[in-house]
């Protein structure tokens, strides 16, 4: 049931709307002067739908409309004036100040219930939009097999990081080893299959703070921010083994084994993220040249 | 201001359709005004008394929303002019403000000579009270 603020500081027009707010199956929430109002109307649950009269202890009804726009955010919320002022210029200032609408008093029922009805349409399509724009963010951002940041993602949080971060900051190369076997034998399914359970291994084993994107074909970028070098090695090996465990597929269980290559830049060099992956693949190329299923950390940057 | 002769001290069934024709609710209403209007009027007295005008202007503002919803026209009518001499920010006339307290006692005595019918119509219902 939608949420309506109700704000008057006089108990009998309060009670007079509240009853009739009721009636139209609305959940009410009151508040008796504009200071409450305020601090209703700028919780992250604040209600969407607001009648405010404009006279009241505190601020007003049009300074609240204004503290609403100027807050900003997302869930845009519907909010009528309500006043016994008739002059056009009242009308003026009242939805200059940001109220959608506008209501005389004494309210006529029938009258105040459609505008309320106007102003939920409004909110409500407002929330299937940013539904809908969530969705599209997340599609944009993440790689839809793996559920992990696609490349155009982990490679812009590369750049933020190196561009806003402050301390080490290290990337993990980690490509599946033999994938091309697993997909020639098995089939792509089956490699698709490999392919998520090891981008789940790496999610589970990263800390909180570290971003997992998928790179290439079998092969994902993680970002460690902040980590020491023993914390990067420690990660690592944490993934290497944590991903060892096989993947059940539709032909059977396919054991899963990952190469792991990392580097660290001590100081951020906001221009420095091909050459930290690039060095990660280093790492990560003989970490193949040693048999696979292992480990290994880039040579020391150069100062 | 409107000639106060004109306008009735209350108009009842002005009242009642502002409780949506609903004689409980009707009653609710006149309860809380009969719980609050002392304290109102003491809020604009003190204003006044202070000479803190643009807190005598929000006591009659609250004061006239209270009329408005009780449809008593005469004394919503004294209170809209006292509101509009307050916020012009303009020390209202003693007569000004013992028209009020004259109207709100009227409005009163209007109240209690009513009581009867009042009683009634909770007794018989909304048909009686829409005849």
């Amino acid at each position: 049931m939608p949420q309506v603020l109700i704000a008057d500081d006089n108990p009998l027009a309060r009670r007079r709307l509240e009853s009739a707010v009721r009636k139209w199956k609305y959940d009410v929430v009151l508040a008796s002067d504009g200071n409450e109002a305020w601090s209703c109307l700028r919780g992250p649950e604040a209600p969407r739908l607001a009648i405010l009269d404009w006279h009241m202890p505190g601020l007003s009804g049009i300074e609240i409309c204004q503290r609403v726009r100027d807050q900003g955010g997302d869930r845009y919320p519907f909010l009528i004036l309500l006043t016994n002022r008739t002059d056009r210029d009242s009308l003026i200032e009242g939805l200059t100040s940001g109220a959608d609408d506008y209501v005389r008093q004494p309210f006529d029922a029938d009258e105040l219930e459609q505008r309320l009805r106007t102003g939920r349409r409004i909110v409500e399509l407002q929330d299937r939009l940013l539904t809908t724009q969530a969705i599209l963010q997340v599609q944009a951002t993440h790689d839809a097999l793996t559920g992990v940041l696609n490349r155009g993602e982990i490679l812009r949080r590369l750049d933020r990081e190196l561009t806003s971060g402050a301390g080490p900051l290290a990337v993990m190369l980690v490509d599946i080893d033999h994938f091309k076997l697993v997909n020639d034998r098995y089939g792509h399914l089956a490699g698709d299959v490999v392919l998520k359970r090891v981008a789940d291994g790496i999610a589970a084993n990263v800390r909180e703070t570290d971003a997992v994107g998928r790179y290439g074909g079998e092969e994902f970028l993680v970002l460690l921010p902040g980590a020491s070098g023993a914390d990067v090695a420690h990660v690592a090996e944490r993934v290497r083994s944590g991903v060892a465990q096989g993947s059940s597929t539709q032909a059977g269980q396919l054991p899963a084994s990952v190469s792991i290559g990392w580097a660290q830049c001590v100081v951020r060099n906001p221009s420095g993220g091909a050459e930290l992956i690039h060095r990660a693949d280093e790492a990560l190329y003989r970490a193949k040249g040693d048999g696979r299923d292992c480990v290994r950390a880039a040579k020391e940057e150069e100062a | 201001m409107e000639n106060l002769a004109a306008l009735p001290v209350w108009n009842r069934s002005q009242s009642l359709a502002n409780a949506d024709h609903d004689p409980e609710f009707w009653q609710e209403l006149l309860t809380i005004w009969d719980s609050q209007r002392s304290q109102l009027a003491s809020e604009l007295r003190y204003a006044l008394d202070s000479r803190d005008l643009k807190a005598a202007a929000m006591a009659a503002h609250t004061l006239k929303g209270s009329f408005t919803v009780l449809a008593a026209e005469r004394a919503q009518e004294v209170a809209r002019s006292l509101e509009m001499t307050l916020h012009a920010g303009r020390e209202p006339l003693a007569q000004e403000t013992a028209l009020l307290w004259e109207e709100m006692n009227r409005l009163q005595e209007e109240l209690i000579s009513r009581a009867d019918d009042l009683g009634r119509l909770l007794a018989t219902g909304i048909a009686e009270v829409r005849a």
